[in-house]
């Protein structure tokens, strides 16, 4: 008996005593901020985190909510809502956003440009040398375009903005706490230009298909600078961006192999697409998703192209087909955007997305050239009719004329549309040069008949054209003030 | 020094008789002895003794069940009667850690037996307690056979937290993910009974697990008789159907005229216009050939929810033994359930098996093992707000789309896909096992002290199987081309073990003075372990298992979580003369889940108790046969708001491209700990006149610490973190009452009812905010209830123009919707303000007619089934209510609804429109049963021999005309949502059951 009570005794007090230590539970797929950055194998983890941030649901991976991919051309004159489909994105379409229903960039790039703010704040963990400057260069560059990506979706047009309009609180710290206010629109561009300025001293030449490199960045930069109306600093930025690529191979696509960039069946080492953000199956992001789907051998169109603007492409255009499709779905003849269709062989919707890229870098450099004057027009003529040599078959180098009344602008505007629709850019250019988003009164039908835009007029200068911020963002900060609309 | 005199004074023989107050008759087994002494006698079967005393010594009376008697020897003859306590006071009330009678019970639980939710047509144990209990709401969520109702005890306590109580079974705590398993898992017949501890005298024993309060099952044991053993056999048939809509659709000719006014040729009337050599513009062809066309598809005209729907059957055997003998009890049960739900594919096929065994090893040492295993293998049917799941799609196909086109083939109709397709063709199948196994070694060396030890292993194994067919519609829109056909297991596993080491004393002092000490220690560790498979290319629809794969998706992947709770407990009882009772409990848990700097937490619970007639003053007053007040006040923590590793800093791993990336996880937080609860009651138990029983409670709980994702700045990259902060405050009354109306000459009628009254009130949100919006639809802001409602208030429309008006924020009438318009609706929440349970039963002669019925009254939904149906023209492409045809056509026309139009964007308004009560009162159960004479059936070896028909959920009394069904769950299943009552979405129609059964045993 007394055996007994005494065995009984000595058993709980172990159970006492082993016990204390299983009180500290790890998690199995997680690691603690102080392990995270040692070694250069954890930075280029962290940074490999970082693109991977750019593919957020609502960012560069995003599908039918909201995307880099459809809601630029969306809130534009390059589509218009087919009947057919889900109707996904309708009140954006409608210009009806409201802060509780409006595209959510916001959050997706922030969350993006903290992970960009670790490495930068740690980037001392490793020692002096390229590689370190590489991971450096590529962080910085990737937090300009967040912000970049941020200012042209809620700030005013850098050309019309006064030094008083607000931008986006532009963030470098990784304290979750602060409340910062929103960053003036003039000041938080300078800050993007000084990034990716200084980024690109630092990146290097080539670090494959899926990361920045430094004729990407100098491509974003020519972007950058051309949002700004800089003209001089962006026909430079493009100038280097093209040197660069061209010496690392790469060049631009020709009519013959243009397709194939878009089922990612280009040669990625001589491709003209500078930086892709990566999307493979297994990642189970789909970004066609926003335009349409398969639905077994008919397409499913969310949006189809615009009627005026699709017979734009002309017949020995080649992106004609490797953009738009057509389909017969319930017995109606619809076109549909085939850009991010999916592979050829793979899951349905899913391919990389394509962020910059010598077609755009050479636009960019025309329109600036242009824009410096009388003195531009031979090299942007040029550039132009380079670009157009890339995209239509049997080309003969048009001869436009500038100035006031000339057709070499207006070429110019043309083919910046034609090239880069469907791809985030539309709404943007709309809103940086000042004009109004004007629909045609087609209808969703693949003959201009159908249900026509229930929208069709944004005046030039309309507070819809910076979008309101999200109302969860202004119940936690008091220091943003809202877009008014 | 006066009494050892007297003790030495003359002893003389007494002798007496004592029978019982009630009824005169004689009671046996009546221990008596003189006051002070140890040494006593029994009276014998006629109630008659003999003692020895001296003249004026004290002579005390006790029996089981009686009040304790004392007489004064006045002669040689003493006669006492003996009052009985109601044979209520005696049951006895498993609480906690320990069990108590009714009488010494200072907490406010409730006892709900096991014969009260014995035979029905419900697998779940959950849905079988609505309107059982004062204090507990049970929300049902819907009719899936395999789904679980929600459980509130004392209303919301958390808003980020967990809310729904522990779950014990047999003394074993079973791990917060794995209770609802554990619901339907158990065989609700195997049940003896449930108690449900509401106030801190019992929930304060479970220390950081109990703040939600605690439900208690307890199975059934076997018998120490000695008798041969008992062997039952149930069976019930029955059908299962939904419960018809109190809502009409549109037929085809009027929604091909409501798309007529809109402008909108749809794609089935475009085709037809096509063949027909027309324009496809029904708006541009003539009235004649517009009414030609509209008769083709007019003859295509069915209702969806005839094809989509049907009526289940139910099938249910069920065999238990039980017997034993004062050594050994055992108790064995096996079921066989199957219930084909109201949808085609879908259905519940459950096992269930049970061994309950105590022996006795030798005459200190008894060993106890409860067992229970049971599998719930279900169809899936996609319970979500989308075409794909068959309780949207038969309300937004429309009327004029056939099922199948003429060729054969389904019709993907203008959603893009036939849900009778997907139903066929991607199947998924879940199995979820659970298993119980619980063993303890109880030693009792000497009288009133008992130690023992116990594990308890509790298992939860879910495995899921989801198959989209190679050549289905689904694998057309979303599968690789080269590899048609997706296949993804997935499955978890949850293992956990309670071990708890207790020691119990007994011990009384200068007799009247009884005490109880409790020292208990519990370890707890959980681990949960799971995986998923998926793979592609599939070349045959049959062979789905992923040997027949032709490729990966490269998506697999496996995780691990585990935590763990260390606690002790002390508890005394005290006892003055079974009168006075006076309680106390302490515990400390220490838990890895949280933070570092506060880790341990001590939780501690007083009560008192006073059994008034128990007073001699009380005996006196003859309508007053019992009366107990109690009190309690402690305090309780809620563990299962927690993850369990959110009070680090973490980053997280991902892959890009392919390779390996960290990003940021979470934010840290080593003050992070559990939500915390001070708990006070107030309570009086009674019975009155002999027939009616009641219990009435006041109670008021204070929650704080309430763990809120703080909102922390968008820009941060985070978009909150989890802080301690915040306070809420749940208080009501809880009435219930039972009456034996009729008890004569063999005709038995009683009724029963219970109303609970419950106010939310939250009183401190974190600095600086004053509101925090919750769900879109409502609001966690103090000084109002919790997820009170703020929508924009709809002024109806414009007489002369038919736009909508609205009223802003400052109540002018505008026609411009601004969600910044929204007011807060004082008084409208989702949460009841009063809610409950009522019923009858009649007896005569074996046959029995039960009927229950449960009730609710002061809650709001959100009604976003309304508003889709609904709609001003924005759903014009997809079926409506005959509600919607309700709109304005022309100048004077006022009550309608806004002119419709195509671009409507009302699909995103928040309205008071849709703001609506959702009282109820529910006949739940008629069940009508006969039991042949045991006389006649124990001729034929048949101990007893039961039929019954019954019916569930038989008819719905929506005083408010609720669109739909007023019992709101949580919207669809798949949605995200977890506020029961607040937003109705489409989901699994409640349903109807008709049985019969019978019960024998021999």
């Amino acid at each position: 008996m007394m055996k007994k009570i005494y065995i009984y005794t000595s058993l709980l007090l172990l159970t006492v005593a082993g016990c204390k230590k299983e009180l500290i539970q790890n998690p199995d797929n997680a690691v603690a901020a102080r392990d995270a950055f040692n070694t250069p194998a954890n930075f280029t983890q962290a940074i490999l985190g970082a693109y991977s941030g750019l593919g957020g649901s609502t960012y560069y991976g995003g599908e039918d909510g909201g995307s880099m991919a459809a809601t630029p051309d969306v809130l534009s004159d390059n589509l218009i809502l087919s009947s057919a489909g889900r109707k996904s994105e309708q009140d954006y379409f409608n210009f009806n956003m409201t802060a509780t229903d409006v595209w959510d960039l916001w959050p997706s790039a922030y969350t993006q440009i903290l992970r960009d703010n670790y490495i930068i704040s740690n980037i001392g963990n490793l020692s002096d040398g390229a590689f370190k400057n590489n991971i450096l260069g590529e962080a910085l560059a990737l937090r300009a375009l967040a912000h970049f990506d941020l200012l042209r979706v809620y700030g005013k047009a850098y050309a019309t903005a006064t030094d008083g309009d607000p931008g986006v609180p532009y963030v470098t710290s990784t304290n979750p706490f602060l409340l910062p206010a929103r960053t003036s629109d003039k000041t938080a561009y300078g800050l993007v230009v000084a990034d990716m300025v200084q980024a690109i001293t630092l990146i290097g030449t080539d670090n494959g298909p899926y990361r920045l490199n430094k004729s990407a960045a100098e491509g974003l930069l020519s972007r950058i600078y051309l949002y700004e109306a800089d003209w001089a600093n962006a026909v430079t930025a493009a100038t280097n961006s093209i040197k660069d690529a061209n010496s690392n191979g790469h060049v631009l696509g020709t009519p013959a192999n243009f397709g194939s960039i878009w089922i990612d069946g280009d040669d990625e080492s001589s491709s003209e697409v500078l930086f892709r953000v990566s999307f493979q199956d297994a990642d189970g992001i789909a970004i066609g998703v926003g335009y349409e789907q398969a639905s077994g051998t008919s397409v499913k169109p969310e949006y189809s192209p615009d009627y005026a603007f699709f017979n734009m492409y002309t017949s020995t255009d080649v992106r004609g087909p490797a953009y738009i499709g057509q389909t017969v779905f319930n017995g109606a003849n619809l076109n549909y955007i085939t850009k991010y269709f999916g592979r050829a062989s793979g899951d349905a919707n899913v391919v990389d997305f394509k962020v910059i890229r010598l077609g755009e870098v050479y636009l960019n450099r025309a329109e600036a050239e242009y824009n410096e004057g009388p003195s531009g027009y031979a090299a942007a003529l040029a550039d132009l009719n380079t670009l157009r040599a890339g995209r239509y078959t049997s080309f003969t180098p048009g001869t436009e004329t500038g100035g006031t009344g000339g057709t070499l602008y207006p070429a110019i505007m043309l083919q910046r549309r034609l090239e880069l629709a469907f791809e985030g850019h539309r709404f943007f250019d709309i809103k940086r040069l000042g004009l109004p988003i004007q629909r045609s009164n087609f209808g969703d039908l693949a003959n201009g008949t159908g249900v026509p835009a229930a929208v069709q007029l944004i005046p030039a200068g309309s507070n819809k054209f910076e979008l309101p911020i999200p109302q969860s963002e202004i119940d936690a900060n008091s220091n943003i003030s809202q877009n008014p609309q | 020094m006066l009494s050892i005199t007297q003790v030495f004074a003359q002893n003389r023989t007494i002798t007496g008789t004592v029978t019982s107050k009630d009824d005169g008759g004689p009671i046996p087994g009546v221990t008596v002895k003189i006051k002070g002494s140890n040494t006593g006698v029994a009276t014998n079967a006629f109630g008659k003794f003999t003692i020895s005393a001296p003249l004026g010594a004290t002579l005390q009376f006790t029996a089981i069940g009686y009040y304790q008697a004392e007489a004064i020897v006045a002669g040689e003859k003493v006669n006492v009667l003996l009052s009985s306590l109601s044979a209520a006071l005696n049951e006895v009330v498993v609480t906690g850690y320990q069990t108590k009678t009714v009488a010494s019970n200072t907490g406010a639980s409730a006892t709900i037996s096991g014969a009260e939710i014995a035979d029905k047509p419900l697998p779940s144990v959950d849905d079988l307690l609505a309107g059982k209990a004062a204090g507990v709401q049970i929300t049902t969520q819907n009719g899936d056979p395999n789904g679980n109702a929600f459980i509130r005890i004392r209303g919301t306590g958390s808003v980020n937290g967990g809310s729904q109580p522990l779950l014990v079974i047999d003394g074993v705590q079973i791990p917060d993910n794995a209770a609802p398993q554990f619901y339907n898992g158990l065989n609700p017949n195997d049940i003896l009974s449930i108690s449900v501890l509401k106030d801190a005298a019992d929930i304060s024993q479970y220390g950081a697990r109990g703040s939600n309060g605690v439900i208690q099952i307890t199975t059934k044991k076997g018998s120490s008789s000695g008798n041969d053993a008992r062997i039952s056999y149930l069976f019930q048939y029955g059908d299962n159907k939904a419960i018809p809509d109190n809502f009409t659709l549109m037929n085809s000719a009027q929604k091909l005229q409501y798309e007529y006014d809109l402008g909108y040729t749809n794609g089935d009337l475009a085709n037809v216009l096509g063949t027909e050599g027309l324009p496809q513009d029904i708006t541009a062809v003539t009235p004649s050939q517009r009414q030609t066309a509209w008769n083709v598809l007019d003859a295509r005209n069915h209702n969806w929810e005839d094809d989509i729907l049907r009526t289940g059957h139910i099938m249910q055997h069920q065999i238990t033994i039980s017997g034993g003998n004062d050594k050994t009890q055992y108790y064995v049960s096996f079921e066989k359930y199957d219930q084909d739900g109201i949808v085609v594919h879908s259905n519940l096929d459950k096992w269930a098996g049970k061994i309950n065994l105590t022996t006795k090893l030798n005459p200190y040492l008894t060993f106890t093992n409860n067992s229970n295993v049971s599998e719930n293998g279900t169809n899936v049917v996609r319970d979500r707000f989308n075409a794909q799941s068959p309780f949207v799609a038969m309300y937004i196909y429309n009327p004029y789309e056939p099922v199948k086109l003429p060729d054969g083939t389904f019709n993907p109709t203008s959603q893009g896909i036939n849900i009778l397709e997907e139903l066929q063709n991607v199947p998924q199948y879940d199995k979820y096992l659970t298993a119980i196994d619980n063993s303890s070694l109880d030693f009792h060396p000497i009288r009133g002290l008992s130690i023992s030890s116990s594990i308890g292993m509790v298992l939860d194994q879910y495995t899921d199987s989801y198959f989209i067919e190679p050549g289905s519609e689904l694998d057309g829109y979303v599968d690789d081309p080269t590899a048609p056909g997706f296949k993804q297991d997935d499955g978890s596993q949850d293992f956990s073990f309670d071990w708890v080491n207790k020691i119990n004393y007994k011990f009384d002092v200068a007799k009247d003075n009884h005490f109880s000490i409790l020292g208990l220690e519990e370890f707890q560790k959980d681990e949960y372990t799971s995986y998923s498979l998926e793979s592609k290319g599939y070349a045959n629809p049959a062979l789905s298992t992923q040997d027949n794969s032709s490729a990966n998706t490269g998506a697999n992947s496996t995780t691990y979580s585990a935590y763990t709770i260390f606690s002790l407990l002390g508890s005394l009882n005290y006892n003055y003369k079974e009168k006075y009772f006076l309680d106390g409990t302490y515990r400390r848990d220490g838990s890895s889940r949280f933070g570092a700097n506060d880790q341990y937490g001590n939780f501690y619970s007083v009560s008192a108790g006073w059994l008034v007639t128990d007073e001699d003053w009380a005996k006196n007053i003859e309508w007053l046969n019992s009366l107990k007040i109690r009190g309690s006040i402690g305090t309780t923590g809620n563990f299962s708001g927690i993850g369990n590793y959110e009070s680090l800093g973490t980053f997280s791993s991902g892959k890009y491209s392919g390779l390996s990336t960290i990003y940021p996880g979470q934010i840290a937080n080593p003050d992070l700990t559990w939500e915390q609860k001070n708990n006070r009651n107030i309570g009086v138990d009674f019975q009155v006149f002999k027939f009616l029983t009641g219990t009435v409670d006041y109670y008021s709980d204070l929650t704080t610490n309430l763990l809120f994702a703080l909102p922390v700045s968008q820009t941060s990259g985070f978009s909150s973190v989890e802080k301690n902060v915040g306070a809420m405050i749940n208080r009501g009354l809880e009435v219930t009452l039972s009456a034996d109306l009729i008890k004569k000459h063999g005709l038995l009628w009683s009724v029963y009812g219970n109303l609970t009254n419950n106010v939310n009130r939250v009183t401190k949100l974190y600095n600086g905010t004053n509101e925090i919006d919750f769900d879109g639809v409502d609001v966690i802001k103090p000084g109002y209830a919790i997820n009170t409602f703020k929508v924009v208030r709809y002024d109806g429309v414009n007489p002369q123009t038919g736009a909508a008006r609205f009223l802003d924020a400052s109540g002018n009438v505008t026609e411009n919707y601004s969600s910044a318009d929204a007011v807060i609706e004082n008084g409208k929440s989702p949460n009841p303000k009063l809610y409950g349970g009522y019923g009858t039963s009649v007896s005569y002669k074996g046959f029995e007619v039960d009927a229950d019925f449960t009730y609710q009254y002061g809650g709001y939904t959100y009604n976003n089934e309304y508003q889709t149906l609904t709609s001003w023209g924005g759903n014009y492409y997809q079926e409506q209510s005959t509600l919607a045809l309700n709109y304005w056509k022309k100048p004077g026309d006022v009550n309608v609804l806004p002119k419709p139009s195509a671009s409507s964007p009302d699909e995103g308004y928040l309205l008071d429109y849709y703001l609506q009560k959702d009282n109820y009162v529910r006949f739940k159960n008629l069940t009508v049963s006969y039991t042949i004479p045991k006389e006649f059936t124990q001729r034929y070896k048949v101990y007893s021999f039961r039929v019954y028909v019954q019916g569930q959920n038989l008819a719905t009394f929506n005083p408010d005309h609720f669109f739909g069904d007023p019992e709101v769950g949580i919207g669809s299943k798949d949605s995200n949502l977890y506020t029961p009552g607040e937003q109705s979405l489409f989901s699994y129609n409640s349903t109807r059951q008709f049985t019969m059964g019978v019960n024998v045993t021999f």
